[in-house]
């Protein structure tokens, strides 16, 4: 057992592509637990689709040894976070099983949204903060003026900031010194009761899922009876370790150290992130404090394009939620659709590597309805029902009022796209609250925000409005009343229930044209004229026609091939089979896509 | 009735083909036409047809065939055929290859039916459409057959890009003027493969609309049966009764022999029902014939499921649509009543009609036949137990 004042635990934070993987793969060489050079870059982004995004999704930890000059062997356990707003209460958990983190900024941008709502966590989490300006290796870096900013914004002495390219490899000793040096090692007895904090937890196939946890207090080892507070589960231990670059077993884990556990745990459920384990042999009375059940706070109904498909989505699904205990799903069906899962996710991102996964790893072709938040519907007794889904909404005769979420969103820009981001912030029914200067040429604007306008397209359109300067992060903050509705389709007078959507009053009218006029386009010619409304509840707000076929004939039966007219027939038949029947009219299932693609 | 027998020609005047076509033909070449006739007459031989009574020679242009040639092969069919009881005997040809001599030899071994593919009688478009012939070239051709005895059919296209509304009506007046005893009409179709769909991909032609196809059609429609003739079949036409007997049959469901590359045949039961292809390359199917092989590339055999389709598809081709005693006769392992019991919801919407006993398509809904078709395969497919809703 290594004696706890040489421990460290720490994490990185940093806004995206500021240096972070780039830092962490750097440290990893220096400390001698990977050959400099002789590995793919970016070691703690292992899943094939975190690397394509260029974001970390889950959480991953690694243990270094560290000699220092003074002759200590340190033991350093560098927990890395998830990169996206999606996954914040993963990065808080995190945060939490550390006694330091590495602030990173770039040295040309300069502090972002991202630094700032990281550096909040990291503070919210009493930790020790390494300031680090990365990248001063650029032409463009600005290194002295983003160390001045930096300094001010948490205030420490300007000669607290490091500078350091994390490209050549300039500065990076000092890194280490500083977390050797700054990063006060844990406190915690091993003779204590046990607590360790579960910071992420991932099945695999052949051993169940494995817990990283850091020990708070007390300790864990081989064949122990742990309790997961959360669920009130007991498992067995069957083995525990530390994190190398792969998973390496010791005897024991104690106050103080990062690691792993095991014990034939078959649903990452049962070992929720943030939950506290301890154990019977020297059983805590209460858990640690922040777990906090993660709520979904997107959804969408996932339908199979190939109807036969279904049960094949529910086995991948219950695949997919073994390692992604955020994840939920129940069946629904849809009269335009079919049979299908409506599921709930942290965020877009998460509901679109799902999708991806799915596509992937399991060939399932989806259709996915327009994704919406949860919302709070009051009713005219008084009684609240909360409804994902907007088929589901009550009769409006019913309804009292509605809630939905809004979050509290900050955005840095230079001064010069003020107006043009308040602008788009005004037009998403964003809320003014503040202005903060973050440094000489740039202000934070801070505004509450419904959720549903942030989680759809706002950060690139953002992006467009400031030409890329200005950056952004918002968190959820409750719920408020608004003044929405819920718009319905209908194509032929029959409602094309998964295009329904819950819309503020304000928008519904814009909302149903863009709608109409796009499924015009999309909607082929049929034996019929197709009339396709957008309306709340009877009374339609938005309505085009589609003329009916006009042509569908075969010429001519040429020499009596006919085998070759009965092979363009049934080709047609088989395209008609993709398509979906709502009363007698054909959608294409690209129509169902299209939808999620038109611009709010 | 005798079966019929389609004799495909593969050769055109060249140099390039018609821009537009997909039909199996290649430059006309002596020694290989030689070649050919010999491989016709020798899939010929190799028959045992029941009684002929319709023989086709379709292409291709069979008229670039030397005459020489195109005797040797009518000649040589009559004597490996039971031909004795020839009610009709068309043979395809293009305007440019009509000469006298050519059509009084033909006419003396039987020939009584030409299809001339006119066209069109508008300079421009016939240009637009790349063919060889101009206006007069065409009317010459036609004065030249009306001096034999046969029925002339005139093969007209519409839809082509940059063709006008009156273009069309000039081409179907001076049709009518000459009073060919068929007409057969065509929409233009972009086919894989041909420089029109490649030209159209690359933006240089642009397609008509629906509308003004479904317009054109109309007025063509109109314009020939107010002047007499009889609207028989989706595209084509008859003057005093003289349907193309050949074509009738295959959508009656007859049988019929194909012989020449990619010529199709097909024999009805019972006990089976099969189609066939023979091999679609002129050199494979002279030499599978030389080398004594099977000359057919394809051959199906129908399930009841697709005789039923295809009774449906050229069944309600015809104007006059299908009877149930049609269907009866052709399909007696189907319950008739319950197929048109199916085919309800199309009549109920008014997309098919009854009248007089048939189960036909009304005609302003001629031009969505496939739609419709369609339609009414889904709504009576024996693999499918409920069919999807209407
Ligand atoms: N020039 C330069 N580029 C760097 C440096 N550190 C990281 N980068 C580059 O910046 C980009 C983002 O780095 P990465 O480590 O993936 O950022 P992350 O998103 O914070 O993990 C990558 O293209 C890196 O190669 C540096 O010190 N100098
Ligand atoms: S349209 Fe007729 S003449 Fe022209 S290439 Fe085709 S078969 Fe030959």
């Amino acid at each position: 057992m290594q004696d706890k004042k040489y421990i460290r635990n720490f994490s990185i934070i940093a806004h995206i592509d500021h240096g972070k993987s780039t830092l962490a793969d750097r440290l990893l060489e220096l400390t001698g637990a990977v050959e400099i050079g002789g590995h793919e870059e970016q070691l703690l982004d292992d899943m094939e689709l975190e690397r394509e995004r260029g974001i970390t999704i889950k959480s991953h930890a690694v243990k270094m040894d560290y000699e220092s000059p003074d002759g200590a062997t340190y033991e350093l356990n560098l927990i890395d976070t998830p990169g996206h707003v999606d996954f914040a209460y993963e990065v808080s958990r995190s945060l939490a099983a550390c006694e330091g983190a590495l602030l990173i900024v770039d040295a040309s941008q300069g502090i972002e949204a991202q630094t700032i709502s990281n550096l909040y966590l990291a503070i919210d989490n009493d930790l020790e903060i390494i300031p680090i300006v990365n990248k001063i290796d650029m032409i463009s870096a600005r290194p002295e003026d983003v160390a001045v900013d930096i300094a001010e914004l948490i205030g420490c002495d300007l000669g607290d900031v490091i500078l350091v390219s994390a490209r050549t490899g300039e500065g990076i000793q000092a890194v280490i010194d500083a977390v050797v040096e700054k990063i006060p090692p844990p406190v915690g007895e091993a003779k204590n009761p046990a607590r360790a904090l579960i910071f992420d937890s991932f099945y695999d196939p052949y051993r169940g899922v494995v817990v990283y946890v850091r020990l708070m207090e007390g300790e864990i080892k081989h064949g122990d009876t742990i309790r997961f507070f959360a669920s009130g589960k007991e498992f067995e231990v069957n083995e525990v370790g530390c994190l190398r670059l792969n998973l390496e077993k010791t005897s024991s884990l104690s106050a103080g150290e990062v690691g792993y556990l095991m014990a034939s745990i078959k649903n990452v459920q049962d070992a929720r992130v943030g939950d506290t384990v301890t154990t019977l042999a020297n059983p805590a009375e209460s858990p640690l404090p922040g777990y906090r059940e993660v709520k979904p706070m997107v959804f969408s109904g996932f339908y199979p394009s190939n109807p036969d498909d279904f049960e094949g989505l529910r086995s991948a699904l219950e695949k997919l939620q073994l390692n992604d205990a955020s994840l939920i799903y129940e069946p629904e069906t849809s009269a335009a659709l079919g049979y299908g899962f409506r599921c709930g996710f942290l965020g877009l991102l998460h509901l679109e590597i799902t999708q991806e996964r799915l596509f992937r790893e399991y060939g399932l072709d989806l259709v996915a309805t327009v994704p919406n938040v949860e919302y709070e519907v009051y009713l005219e007794n008084g009684e609240m029902i909360p409804v994902e889904n907007p088929a589901k909404m009550p009769d409006p005769l019913e309804i009292d009022h509605i809630e939905e979420p809004f979050a509290e969103a900050e955005i840095i820009t230079p001064h010069e796209f003020v107006s043009p981001v308040m602008g788009l912030v005004k037009e998403r029914r964003g809320e003014y609250i503040a202005t903060e200067f973050v440094d000489p040429n740039r202000v934070m604007l801070r505004f509450s925000i419904p959720l549903s306008e942030v989680i759809f397209d706002f950060f690139d359109k953002m992006k467009t409005v400031s030409r890329g300067y200005a950056s952004f992060d918002y968190y959820i903050t409750g719920y408020k009343r608004a003044d929405l509705v819920k718009l319905d389709v209908r194509v032929n007078g029959d409602l094309v229930d998964t295009l329904s959507i819950i819309i503020h009053r304000e928008r519904t009218y814009d909302w149903g044209q863009k709608l109409v006029s796009k499924l015009k386009e999309l909607i082929p010619r049929q034996m019929y004229e197709v009339v396709i409304q957008a309306a709340i509840g009877s009374r339609v707000i938005s309505r085009a026609r589609r003329a009916p076929l006009r042509k569908n004939v075969t010429a001519k039966c040429y020499g009596g091939d006919i085998s070759r007219k009965r092979k363009l027939l049934e080709r047609q038949k088989e395209g008609k089979r993709r398509m979906k029947m709502v009363g007698s009219v054909e959608i294409p299932q690209e129509a169902f896509f299209a939808i999620l693609k038109i611009e709010r | 009735m005798g079966y019929g027998c389609y004799i495909h020609v593969p050769f055109c005047p060249g140099p390039a083909k018609c821009p537009y076509c997909a039909f199996y033909s290649v430059p006309y070449e002596s020694g290989l036409a030689e070649n050919y006739v010999e491989a016709v007459l020798g899939h010929a031989g190799r028959l045992e047809p029941p009684k002929i009574d319709t023989l086709y020679f379709g292409g291709g242009t069979p008229t670039v065939l030397d005459i020489r040639l195109l005797t040797r092969l009518i000649d040589g069919l009559k004597n490996l055929l039971p031909l004795n009881e020839l009610i009709e005997f068309t043979v395809e040809c293009a305007p440019d290859t009509v000469e006298p001599e050519i059509f009084s030899e033909l006419a003396a071994r039987g020939v009584n039916r030409v299809s001339i593919g006119v066209q069109a009688f508008e300079e421009g478009v016939l240009r637009s459409l790349g063919r060889r012939h101009d206006v007069p070239k065409a009317l010459r051709a036609f004065d030249i057959l009306r001096n034999f005895p046969v029925d002339i059919s005139i093969d007209l296209i519409y839809g082509v890009p940059g063709q006008k509304h009156a273009d069309w009506q000039n081409t179907l007046a001076r049709t009518i003027a000459l009073r060919p005893e068929h007409v057969s009409l065509y929409c233009l179709s972009y086919e894989p493969g041909t420089p029109f769909t490649r030209k159209l991909a690359e933006g240089k032609i642009f397609r008509t609309t629906e509308e003004n196809d479904e317009e054109m059609y109309r007025t063509a429609v109109e314009i020939l049966k107010s002047n007499g003739y009889e609207h028989y079949e989706i595209s084509n036409f008859a003057a005093n009764g003289r349907v193309s007997l050949h074509n009738m049959k295959y959508w009656t469901g007859e049988g019929y022999v194909g012989l020449g590359p990619s010529a199709h045949g097909y024999y009805p039961g019972p006990p089976v029902w099969s189609r066939f292809a023979a091999i679609d390359d002129i050199r494979g199917y002279i030499q599978a014939i030389e080398r004594e092989r099977d000359p057919i590339g394809e051959r199906e055999e129908l399930s009841l499921a697709l005789r039923l389709e295809e009774f449906l598809m050229l069944g309600l081709r015809l104007i006059e649509g299908f009877s149930r005693d049609d269907l009866k006769r052709q399909i007696p392992e189907i319950d008739a009543d319950r197929v048109i019991e199916m085919l309800e919801p199309l009549i109920s919407a008014g997309f098919l009609e009854m009248r007089s006993g048939n189960i036909k398509l009304p005609d302003e809904r001629l031009f969505i036949s496939d739609s419709v078709i369609l339609r009414a395969l889904e709504l009576t497919d024996l693999d499918i137990k409920t069919p999807p809703g209407f």
